[in-house]
């Protein structure tokens, strides 16, 4: 009698348990591992590596890298101080354009994959920020120096900056969208960046 | 009577530094952070930090205007007019952004922890000066094309040719012979553990396989400290001055070029092999490693809305990077 109530307790308490837990894995690091994990796993699936599967590749890699990143995050820290001077709708239309560039980056970058190591050297966490360093050993066994930088919203971290061998994303787009926008206007910006993903879609 | 020239080069480095060093002071006086100084946004912004600061540190004692630690400390620049000018600027975005993101949304909140003290994430950005602009830009344009025409070509068919793995043993043995510079300059700035890392490298890969293989990195596990004298220059607190992009050279500032001539006399080969052979030994070299990196530049011309810019800032920050590590 005893034993099947605890045995209940000892269930429900594990269903409570596993529904409450988020699945994914915790802490900065395990988010990008798992991520990391995932694009990797697309990119070595030999189902995707016919060139007629181009498309369908990168749009699962798109998702994951939709998931851990965060955009709006990477606009506001890249247009900094011009981002306050934004229209909601100026914001609304910038956010998707730089992410769409930033991804394409990302998938020039990791599109021809074959068989690079990844290795995940430590984190730190300060309050809501954290950093996770990483290693990229690439076949010809060079090692690529690789920071994500991290933000803790609402329930889990999102990346907002990626540093490759010491040059920030963040800040290489910040320095180059500034002198535009210094030397032209805001509105310049938009349509370069616009020409810019048009040009090589 | 080359060693004696490359004595007389060095001594008379060490007249011009001191020049040199105030020269670099007052050209970042000149050309303070770049670009975004032709703007008075700068000003509005630098007003408004230093607004946050002062809320920070007020202790409640009425200071007379002049004696406040604090907001009259340093700094005059700030006037009522500008900070009129600035109040409902303020008001608006703030009001906006809370609508779209609940995140707080202040200047504050762009820092980043994982920044260098000295380089805050904060507006006005910490870039290199420029003022050669033009003329960079017109060396920018001749140094991409000579690598899509020429560079590049050569290097594709050099790589048809010969497989990666002998490509990376070259790679390899140009960088064993590379050992001088790097023990010279660890041992300058004080960084005897990599003097003696780098000792052993050398020693380990040129028994072993004359520099051809990276035994000691591969297989123990042995890093390289790549250190060249720019970098020990700024090891030493100069800044990096000027940028100048250099034709075939590529990005460099004219500290990194004092850089370079130091270099080139702390490498004992210079004084070994005649001019013109070393000319064809360095244009191999770079043909070899161009035929390694095929494609990291136009992954960076691809992703930048501004090749120029993009080019002198990642230069900027892969340099600055280095002197930190």
């Amino acid at each position: 009698m005893m034993p099947k109530v605890l045995s209940q307790i000892i269930a429900v308490f594990f269903l409570i348990f596993t529904i409450t837990t988020p699945a994914r894995a915790d802490g900065p690091m395990g988010r990008v591992k798992e991520a990391t994990d995932k694009i990797i796993a697309i990119l070595s699936d030999p189902a995707l590596k016919t060139p007629d599967k181009v498309q369908e590749k990168r749009r699962r890699i798109r998702q994951v890298v939709d998931e851990l990143f965060d955009w709006e995050e990477f606009s506001r820290r890249t247009l900094a101080k011009h981002w306050k001077k934004r229209t909601e709708e100026e914001k609304r239309e910038f956010v998707p354009l730089f992410g769409k560039l930033v991804e394409r980056t990302y998938m020039d970058k990791v599109e021809d994959y074959s068989g690079e190591k990844v290795l995940y050297v430590g984190e730190r966490i300060q309050e809501k920020y954290g950093l996770v360093k990483a290693k990229v050993v690439t076949n010809d066994r060079r090692e690529i120096d690789v920071d994500y930088r991290l933000k803790h919203k609402g329930r889990d971290w999102y990346v907002y900056d990626v540093t490759v061998v010491g040059v920030s994303l963040v800040k290489s787009y910040r320095v180059q969208f500034n002198e535009i926008i210094m030397q032209s206007s805001y509105e310049e910006l938009v349509k370069r960046l616009k020409d810019k993903l048009a040009a090589e879609e | 009577m080359r060693r004696i020239c490359g004595i007389f080069i060095f001594s008379t480095l060490w007249f011009i530094l001191p020049p040199y060093l105030s020269f670099c002071r007052s050209v970042e006086n000149a050309f303070p952070a770049q670009a975004i100084s032709s703007d008075e946004s700068t000003e509005r912004f630098d007003h408004y930090d230093r607004g946050l600061d002062i809320d920070a540190v007020s202790d409640g004692f009425e200071y007379p205007r002049s004696t406040h630690p604090v907001k009259y400390g340093h700094r005059q620049t700030p006037t009522t007019n500008n900070n009129i000018s600035e109040k409902p600027i303020m008001a608006q975005a703030t009001k906006s952004t809370t609508e779209s993101s609940q995140s707080e949304d202040s200047e504050e909140d762009l820092t980043d922890p994982f920044d260098d003290k000295d380089d805050k994430d904060l507006p006005p950005l910490k870039t290199i000066a420029d003022p050669l602009e033009p003329v960079n830009r017109a060396f920018f344009y001749f140094n991409d094309k000579l690598y899509f025409w020429l560079f590049k070509p050569v290097a594709r068919g050099y790589g048809y040719i010969f497989p990666q793995s002998v490509r990376i043993c070259v790679r390899n043995f140009f960088d064993n012979l590379g050992f001088p510079i790097r023990f010279v300059n660890c041992m300058l700035q004080g960084k005897f553990e990599g003097a003696g890392f780098e000792t052993q490298r050398f020693l380990i890969n040129s028994i072993t396989s004359f520099g051809f293989k990276d035994v000691a990195t591969d297989n123990l596990g042995i890093k390289e400290y790549d250190e060249d004298f720019g970098q020990t220059l700024g090891f030493y607190g100069l800044g990096p001055g000027l940028y100048i992009d250099w034709p075939i050279v590529g990005p460099s500032s004219v500290t990194d070029t004092i850089g370079i001539i130091g270099d080139i006399y702390t490498q004992p080969l210079n004084y070994v092999i005649e001019f013109k052979y070393n000319i064809g030994i360095r244009a191999y070299d770079i043909v070899n490693s161009t035929s390694l990196t095929i494609g990291e530049y136009e992954d960076l011309k691809r992703a930048a809305l501004d090749p120029y810019v993009a080019m002198r800032d990642a230069y900027y920050q892969f340099r600055q990077n280095k002197i930190r590590e």
